[in-house]
């Protein structure tokens, strides 16, 4: 499967992601910045939701653009900034076209990815890329 | 600082361990469930786990390597694939630390990971930055 419709110019925005980003009972059992507590003793609003859940998101996103090729040719670098997804925040990922070469399995793109939570605070930037 | 009694303990090329799991369709549904995961087609069709699914291993590995070590926060993520996670495989994780530095007050942990099949096969490669936290005793 792999998206139809997008015009594979620089600086197009493949099809975003929303999301509620949900902080799961189980991993709060080994980390507590999971928990309401224990998150609002560092200042937060609630429990943190993990970074590998925001992570899912992307590469749920890029899965459904790039298709099975993501599994042979995906590279993802992110780094997860400002003050993250709370528990119940609606959050969006996003990917933009920068640039993309030629390889021997076909063209390389590369994206901007990113993701802002409901405030439109970016809450994850950086780079993916995938043959397509 | 945040972490400090742990953190020096934490040797470079210190190994985590290693990890074995069975992509067993339970185990792959209960992720989907987790994740909230869109795309029925890839399990369905394809036999294929979502990418990305034994990532969350990575932390409770690192978490095991360091006893009293309770809290953390991911700074940077970093994963290059290259094979799927078939459904019903048998998948190996292994991983070490390859730095380790102190910024802002903050004590940050980086982490290598090599996530293979039964045959020995590549399927992902991670690097991850974590924030160490301590607990306040």
């Amino acid at each position: 499967m792999e998206s139809p419709d997008f015009d594979p110019k620089l600086g197009n925005e493949i099809p975003p992601l929303t999301k509620i980003a949900l902080t799961p009972i189980k991993p709060a059992e080994a980390n507590p910045i999971h928990t309401d507590e224990y998150a609002r003793q560092l200042g937060m609003r609630g429990a943190l939701v993990g970074g590998l859940m925001l992570l899912s998101y992307i590469l749920e996103m890029l899965y459904s653009f790039f298709g099975v090729k993501w599994f042979y040719y995906g590279k993802i670098n992110v780094s997860f900034i400002g003050g993250g997804a709370i528990n119940g925040d609606s959050v969006i990922a996003h990917g933009t076209l920068i640039s993309f070469e030629q390889e021997s399995d076909g063209t390389r793109l590369y994206l901007d990815v990113w993701m802002e939570n409901q405030a439109g605070e970016k809450i994850v930037v950086g780079k993916a890329s995938c043959v397509k | 600082m945040a972490g400090s009694d742990i953190f020096e303990t934490i040797v470079v090329g210190m190994i985590i361990g290693k990890s074995d799991l069975i992509l067993n369709r339970n185990t792959v549904d209960n992720y989907i469930n987790l994740v909230q995961w869109g795309k029925a087609e890839l399990v369905d069709k394809l036999g294929f786990a979502p990418p990305g699914m034994t990532i969350d291993q990575h932390p409770i590995m690192e978490f095991g390597m360091l006893p009293g070590s309770k809290a953390a926060i991911w700074a940077k993520s970093e994963h290059q694939f290259y094979k799927p996670l078939k459904l019903g495989s048998k998948i190996s994780i292994s991983g070490k630390v390859i730095d380790k530095y102190t910024k802002r007050g903050k004590n940050y942990i980086v982490a290598e990971f090599e996530t293979r099949d039964d045959m020995g096969d590549l399927l992902l490669r991670s690097q991850e930055t974590g924030i160490l936290i301590e607990l306040e005793k």
